[in-house]
Order: structure tokens, then C-alpha cells, then sequence
């Protein structure tokens, strides 16, 4: 059995992260924050006369790498804005390194702002949409990921980007197990897609 | 420098580049005292230094709307001033000689090597010149800054495109081809005919062929500066640049959205800058005047507030 390598020392908030209940009963949750977040330069010790409506990044300490992190002047960009950003509160559940990860074939529940105005606007109101993590999509600074679920016979699948701010909690309902990062043979195979949603009790759904 | 100037003995040595360069040398380091009292500000009629910078990649930022923007990495690798030249009698433009990226001196030819110790930098890479207004001159020896550019301005990025070989008309000009199919032999790709008959009896030149394709200078115009970083001496621009990886590209103020256009704005009456930008640092920014401003500023989100 191949033996994982841990993590690099400046990814060590993932590994801090919640242990995993193994029964599918539990549910985790994960709230994040709604935005990300900026001040404006006027509240900075520093003026910048320039541009006065221009806003500072509000970047923790822990996103930032140590110098001595192996990364390259964009490694280091990626790294600051994932961990910096509206991802981060996700980043235990979809890292590719984080020990909790959900894999797919994973039940979850998400419950994000949908848009409602022109432009964008996203509401107060807050919509769910549970189904079967079919594929985490992981490109630098922007990580996404689709659930598919079957409604009124019909497919659907739907993508969230975790850096957009606009995912209010995620519940994983059932944990999956399964030897594959992408599931998008389960489109044809209406079968499996019921067997890894199964199992799961009708007040958490 | 002046009496250097006046020298008889020396004025045999001079040419007339290097008699320019100094009286213009002696002329802004003269001069820095006194323009200190009255230091030159941005005007829609000034045109500013540009920067050389290296492509290191594309990356997303989010806005405080939560919208994405797909951003150019660009970073300001040593960009010093290496010379600057009074106009030619045929234009009205100075020129300020930028250096960007250290480079070993072993591999720097000799004369290259006496035109950076001149000007009291470490050799450079990449040598380009940018054409500016008298009122914009900046030392020679100074090390500019990202924050030269202001986030909300608009600026153009030229760069060397993405060689792409030799290439067919379809990929090279966007012809059409012929039919897939109904009994085209063999041509599904080629350009056709090439012109009339006997009259004109000839192809025209300049007629659009296959041929080496990518490989050259490509501007591209408006982009908006999304942020700024002086810690690591990088500039996020929304949207491509040309070329590839660790390319050099030129970034300097947008031709049309922002120098003509605060040109007629102005003429106008109106606030001149884009909106959000209130002023550009002027007659550039270096390293020195950034330790006074934030690390990290963003401009802010373009469309209406969510």
C-alpha cells in the first residue's frame, strides 16, 4: 500500500481541518462567508491620492506562504488568493492535499445565493441544491465543482465556484468511495448515479 | 557636467548623441532642486513613460461584487532608466531608454556594457524606448515601480505573439476553405483562386496566402489595470495579453482610452481620467515613492454595485 505523502508545511490549516465521521448518517457543515473581502484604501495608515474609491484587499495572515515555500512568483499568487478569498472556507473539503476531502461520488448539499437582479445581484434568499459530486475541478486560484442529481426525471447538474462567494454552507450527506477524480460516465448510467445517492434519511436531504 | 560641456578639449570627444545626453542629464539633475519646489504634474497633454514587464502567467480575482475576472500576471523585473533623448528636428517627442531584467554580465557585449555603466545600472536584458512629452523626463538610473500605473487606468500591452509555424489560409486569415464534401478533390483548405485572368493577368501583392504565422508585435489596446502589488512589483490587466510565459511586454498608458480620450474630455470640461482615477503619478513612480502608498490596491468593480 503506497504510504501519502503529507502536506507541505505552509498548507498546514488543511490538515487542522474537522475529522471525518465515517457513519453516512452524520452530516458535516461548512458555512462560508459571503463576499470577498476588501477595504477601502482610505481606511489604510498609507494614502494612495491616486484613486480615493480604490479598496485593499482584505488578505489573512495564514493565506500568504513563507518565503521558503517552493512556489514561483504565480505559486505564490494562486496560493494567497485561494487561500485568501471566499474558497477558503471550503478548502478542508476540496483541496486536492486536504486530508478531509470529500471524493466523488460524495453526496452534498449546497446552499448558495442565487442571482436575481440584472448584473448579477444575488438576493437575500438562499436556494439548495443537493446531488452527487461528480468532479472537483481545480485550476490555481479558481476550484469548482458539479452535483448532479435527477429531478422530476429530468438530469441536472450544477456548478458552484467556490471563490465567488456565493455559497452560503455545504453538508456532505454521504461520503463516497470510489477510484475515479471525474464521474461523467454516470451520465449515461442512470443505475449507478441512484446507488450513490442512496442511503441517505429523508429529513437531511 | 557643465563645465565637462564647456571644455574645448573635450568637445572633440563628444558626439552629437552623447553632447544631447549629457545636456540633458545636467539639465533634469540641475534641475531637481528646484523642481522639487514645483514638481510636474500629470496634464491630458503630457504622455507618460511606459514599463517593461514579464508575462508570468493568468490567474482569477474576484471582485467585491463576487464577479470573476481572468487577469494577466505582469512583473516589473528591474526596470530602470538607461538614457533619455531629446527629439529628433522631425517630431516633438523625447524618449525616455528603459532597461528591464538583470542579466549576467559575461553575456552582455562590450559597448552594451559601457551604455549600462553610463548610466550607473546593472546590465540588462531587454533595452526598449518610450516616446514622452518634455514635461515627463525621468532621471536616468531610476528604478520604476508597478505603481507607476494607477488601478482603474486603462493601458495598452504590446508583446511579441505566439509563434504558430507555418500556416494555412484558413488559421492564417480566416478564409472559408471549400466543401467538406459534393465532390471537392482534395483542396478542403485551400484559398482558391488568386485573382483574375488575363486581366489583370497577375496576383496583386500583399494577396493573402499561407505563410510564417505569429511570432510578431501585437498591441493590445484598452486594458483596465485591475491591481496592483509594489511588494512583489506586479500589475494584474484584466483580459490576454500577446505572447507567451516570461515574454517581455510593453505596458504603457492606453492611446485611446486614456490619452486621447482625457485629451477630449478635457477640451470638453470634464474630469479628464477614467472614473475612479484621479490623478497618475507623474513623471513616473519609482521604487522610493511607493514605500509611501498601500502594498496591495484594487480598483474598484467595474459594473454597478451588487
Amino acid at each position: 500500500m503506497a504510504t501519502a505523502r503529507s502536506a507541505p508545511s505552509f498548507l498546514a490549516p488543511l490538515r487542522q481541518a474537522v475529522a471525518a465521521p465515517k457513519a453516512s448518517t452524520s452530516a458535516e457543515v461548512v458555512a462560508g462567508k459571503r463576499w470577498a473581502s476588501y477595504k477601502p484604501v482610505s481606511a489604510s495608515p498609507k494614502p494612495y491620492p491616486f484613486a480615493p474609491t480604490a479598496l485593499i484587499p482584505d488578505v489573512p495572515a495564514s493565506a500568504i506562504p513563507p518565503a521558503s515555500a517552493p512556489l514561483n512568483l504565480l505559486g505564490r499568487i494562486n496560493h494567497t488568493l485561494l487561500h485568501g478569498n471566499a474558497s477558503s472556507q471550503f478548502l478542508p473539503l476540496f483541496a486536492r492535499r486536504s486530508r478531509t476531502r470529500v471524493p466523488a461520488s460524495s453526496v452534498l448539499a449546497v446552499t448558495y445565493y442565487p442571482v436575481t437582479g440584472a448584473g448579477g445581484a444575488r438576493g437575500p434568499n438562499t436556494s439548495t441544491f443537493s446531488g452527487v459530486l461528480i468532479g472537483v475541478r481545480r485550476r490555481g486560484a479558481d476550484v469548482s465543482f458539479t452535483l448532479r442529481n435527477v429531478l422530476m426525471k429530468t438530469g441536472i447538474e450544477q456548478t458552484f465556484s467556490l471563490g465567488s462567494g456565493a455559497i452560503k454552507e455545504i453538508k456532505v450527506l454521504k461520503r463516497g468511495e470510489v477510484k475515479r477524480a471525474k464521474l461523467f460516465w454516470v451520465r449515461d448510467d442512470p443505475k449507478a448515479l441512484q446507488k450513490m445517492a442512496s442511503g441517505i434519511a429523508k429529513g437531511q436531504r | 557636467m557643465a563645465p565637462l560641456l564647456a571644455s574645448s578639449l573635450l568637445s572633440s570627444f563628444l558626439t552629437p548623441v552623447l553632447r544631447r545626453t549629457l545636456a540633458t542629464a545636467a539639465a533634469s539633475s540641475s534641475a531637481s532642486p528646484a523642481a522639487a519646489a514645483a514638481a510636474p504634474s500629470w496634464t491630458p497633454q503630457s504622455r507618460r513613460t511606459g514599463l517593461i514587464a514579464r508575462k508570468q502567467g493568468m490567474t482569477n480575482i474576484w471582485d467585491e461584487n463576487g464577479v470573476k475576472v481572468p487577469v494577466t500576471v505582469l512583473q516589473i523585473q528591474n526596470c530602470q532608466v538607461t538614457a533619455v533623448k531629446p527629439p529628433p528636428s522631425t517630431s516633438p517627442w523625447w524618449a525616455v531608454q528603459l532597461g528591464a531584467t538583470d542579466r549576467k554580465a559575461k553575456r552582455v557585449s562590450a559597448p552594451m556594457l559601457g551604455h549600462f555603466r553610463a548610466a550607473g545600472v546593472e546590465p540588462k536584458r531587454k533595452v526598449v524606448e518610450f516616446k514622452v512629452s518634455a514635461d515627463a523626463l525621468v532621471p536616468v538610473g531610476t528604478t520604476l515601480s508597478a505603481a507607476h500605473f494607477v488601478p482603474g487606468q486603462f493601458v495598452d500591452a504590446i508583446g511579441t505573439s505566439v509563434g504558430k509555424g507555418y500556416q494555412g489560409v484558413m488559421k492564417r486569415w480566416n478564409f472559408r476553405g471549400l466543401k467538406a464534401s459534393h465532390g471537392v478533390s482534395i483542396s478542403h483548405r485551400s484559398a482558391g483562386s488568386t485573382g483574375g485572368h488575363q486581366d489583370p493577368g497577375r496576383v496583386f501583392p500583399g494577396k493573402k496566402m499561407a505563410g510564417r504565422m505569429g511570432g510578431e508585435r501585437v498591441t493590445v489596446q484598452n486594458l483596465p489595470v485591475i491591481r496592483i502589488d509594489t511588494a512583489s512589483n506586479v500589475i494584474f490587466v484584466k483580459g490576454a495579453v500577446p505572447g507567451s510565459d516570461d515574454g517581455f511586454v510593453l505596458l504603457r498608458d492606453a492611446k485611446k482610452k486614456l490619452v486621447t480620450h482625457s485629451a477630449n474630455r478635457a477640451r470638453r470640461g470634464e474630469k479628464a481620467l477614467p472614473r475612479g482615477v484621479e490623478d497618475l503619478p507623474f513623471p513616473a513612480a519609482t521604487v522610493e515613492m511607493a514605500k509611501d502608498w498601500p502594498e496591495v490596491i484594487q480598483a474598484p468593480a467595474q459594473g454597478k454595485p451588487v
